[in-house]
């Protein structure tokens, strides 16, 4: 049961990262017309010459899954999360053989300056004495806080906790790490058994205001749209356009935003995860399918719809191939999890 | 004495330079922050500190906000021609010449100049992707309140030239949707018998129309329908009012008051519903709201400066204004006034 939920969340992410990465960045539009030959993406595709990494093959991940999926191996290496095991994970995935071909393609400006941090190597701008961190309240903390979420099924605060250790040292601001709380507490009640969808939206929202709340003791205050305001939002357009696919994804776009910052993936993440009722391809499709920052708000989708129905819900070939694909012993990984958690 | 249409364009100009003064001061910040700082609501031009957004500023001084519009304007009434590609440029060089305004320059922006002066250098050319997406800001609307300007009660031309005039930098669907929508409710407001609902019907114009004109010939580019979020912006507006503090919270929260163009330009519409186009109260509910604070007060300025007139100014900010930054906004207005007379 709990190895059938793990392993859903951990393979959904990885689908929903990977058919993402090559749509990502394009409005719906030109999705369409470039990548889906006038309709819809329902599979994963080559990457498009003009793209992040057109060196990549189909099925890749991109940033997403490998960072999460190098701080779980530091994780489960340490015999659970501690910052030492996160500062391993991040170095990990910066410089070790297995990750090294992600992060050469992916490093993103916010995560470089946080590994630059821990280095001691960062030179500080005239950016560092602003007092609220405006430009970093990107998503990438909440991109990996999944995984706190399936460390600690059904202990919200601890899940929280853990999802602003392990996002603090790239992303320290109140508004990241609010999207962090909100993923870390919405895959921990998805890991529990006979949970539903709104119980799931009810503790997005209570991580996006504890996450909020605990990181303004130990993160940067940030300006922004609020991350609980706006899953609020995401959740009340995912009902009303749960079935109508394409008025669904066009009216997340256009109100929500699917971009880089956390007040908008992170809530369409719950928008689209709630319009499909929590079906996982049906999440990961919309959510590709939304364009901008799609890959990252798929794996979030992804995440919580694969912890919520599990790994039985999920067509058999996409573990072999994605964990093939990618080098990643996904399945081992979802046991040395499932161990952690008992 | 002023006439109406003097009167209006003076209102527009220093309603749009107060408005990016005040908000200099608190851009960057949280809300909540800015109320435990200065312990209420800023409504005075005050010093910037120095963890903010701001570099050698001081009280009155306006951003890249204002001062863009200011010396494209300049450039304008010197040629004593309406808007072209090539004033655009003249006017945008101009501003490129004094650090003390370009020093706020945004991604946008210094990529437009890039490509003209050293395209090498320019984010556009670098980059493999299709769509940058961090070049939907606002920008464009910042500085487009000054074709309303020059284009009293003539929205659609207002529209046109704020393409021209924000394509050089913002050459992308969305941040030209919201750069037309602030054009044509500046435009608008010199209509006589204007309301605030004109104006948010103006601008809900502006941005569909800037939208339709820009899509097919401008870079691809994701993001928010600014149209859609000035809609949801004008609701929250509409159902707060008479609840300052709960309006500037609802649209800081859920709409955003940030640095993209579906953030700042959507939220300064739903801040004049809110304020039923009181200048003062928007302006000082814009600059409260922080995030990209001078921005969303600048183009407040210029679209109910305009409906009010300088009339509904303070005097004391009028006299601050012009002489922290060597301007004399009254006399442009003059000039403006009668270059639309002539042309």
């Amino acid at each position: 049961m709990m190895y059938d939920k793990v392993l859903g969340s951990m393979v959904a992410a990885a689908i929903g990262d990977a058919m993402g990465t090559p749509l990502e960045s394009r409005p719906i539009y030109l999705i369409k017309q470039d990548l889906g030959k006038g309709g819809f993406v329902y599979d994963y595709c080559d990457m498009p010459k003009d793209s992040f990494a057109p060196e990549m093959k189909k099925g890749f991940v991109s940033d997403d899954f490998s960072i999460s999926f190098a701080s779980l191996k530091a994780i489960v290496k340490h015999g659970g999360i501690s910052l030492d095991a996160v500062i391993e994970g991040l170095l990990d995935w910066r410089y070790g053989d297995q990750f090294k071909l992600y992060s050469s393609a992916y490093l993103g400006p916010t995560t470089s300056i946080g590994i630059q941090k821990l280095e001691g190597t960062y030179e500080p701008t005239y950016m560092d004495s602003m007092e609220c961190h405006q430009k970093t309240i990107t998503n990438g903390a909440a991109m990996k806080a999944w995984i706190c979420g399936l460390l600690e099924p059904g202990n919200l605060d601890k899940a929280i906790d853990d999802a602003i250790m392990l996002g603090l040292p790239t992303h320290d601001n109140v508004i990241a790490l609010s999207a962090a709380g909100a993923v870390a507490a919405g895959v921990s009640k998805a890991m529990v058994r006979n949970v539903t969808t709104d119980q799931i939206v009810e503790a997005g929202l209570y991580g996006a205001r504890e996450g909020y709340r605990r990181a303004l003791e130990v993160a940067h205050d940030a300006a922004g749209a609020s991350v609980e305001k706006r899953i609020e939002l995401a959740v009340e357009i995912g009902l009303k356009y749960s079935h109508d696919f394409e008025a669904c994804i066009t009216e997340m776009t256009d109100i929500v935003g699917t971009g880089l910052f956390a007040n908008e993936a992170a809530p369409a993440a719950f928008g689209f995860f709630v319009s499909a009722g929590g079906d996982v391809m049906e999440t990961i499709f919309r959510s590709i399918n939304a364009g901008n920052d799609c890959d990252t708000v798929a794996t979030m989708a992804g995440a919580l719809a694969g912890a919520f129905k599990g790994y039985h819900t999920i067509p058999p070939h996409h573990l072999s191939f994605l964990s093939k694909t990618n080098g990643m012993d996904i399945e081992q990984m979802a046991k040395d999890v499932c161990a952690l958690i008992q | 004495m002023l006439t109406v249409q003097q009167s209006k364009i003076y209102g527009a100009l220093a309603a749009a330079a107060i408005g990016d003064s005040m908000g200099t001061v608190s851009e960057g910040f949280s809300p909540e922050f800015l109320k435990c700082r200065y312990g209420g609501y800023i409504t005075d031009l005050l010093e910037p500190t120095d963890d903010g957004m701001t570099i050698n500023a001081h009280a009155g001084m306006v951003s890249d906000d204002f001062s863009v519009a200011y010396y494209t304007a300049e450039i304008l009434l010197e040629h004593h021609s309406p808007m072209t590609r090539e004033l655009a440029i003249k006017g945008l060089m101009r501003w490129w010449e004094h650090p003390e305004y370009t020093c706020y320059v945004g991604p946008s922006t210094r990529n437009g100049i890039m490509k003209l002066i050293d395209p090498e250098k320019a984010v556009s050319k670098a980059s493999p992707l299709k769509c940058l997406n961090g070049l939907a800001t606002n920008g464009g609307g910042m500085k487009a309140g000054i074709m309303g300007v020059f284009n009293p009660r003539r929205c659609d031309d207002a529209i046109d030239d704020a393409i021209t005039m924000c394509s050089l930098t913002h050459n992308n669907p969305i941040s030209l949707s919201a750069a037309c929508a602030v054009a044509a409710a500046t435009a608008k407001a010199f209509e006589p018998n204007t309301g605030y609902y004109d104006l948010l019907e103006a601008g809900l114009y502006g941005a569909r129309k800037g939208y339709r004109k820009t899509f097919d010939t401008m870079q691809p580019i994701s993001g928010c329908s600014v149209e859609k979020r000035m809609l949801q912006a004008i609701e929250l507006g509409l159902r707060c009012q008479g609840d300052f503090q709960r309006a500037m919270t609802e649209i800081a929260d859920t709409v955003g008051c940030g640095l993209y163009a579906y953030e700042a330009i959507p939220g300064a519409f739903g801040m004049i519903a809110a304020c039923k186009g009181d200048l003062m109260q928007t302006l000082y509910m814009g600059v409260n709201a922080g995030s990209d604070a001078d921005s969303l007060a600048c183009m407040v300025g210029y679209i109910l400066g305009a409906l009010h007139g300088d009339g509904a100014i303070p005097r004391k900010f009028l006299t601050l204004i012009d002489r922290a930054n060597q301007f004399d906004l009254r006399k442009m207005a003059l000039d403006i006034d009668a270059f639309c007379q002539e042309c």
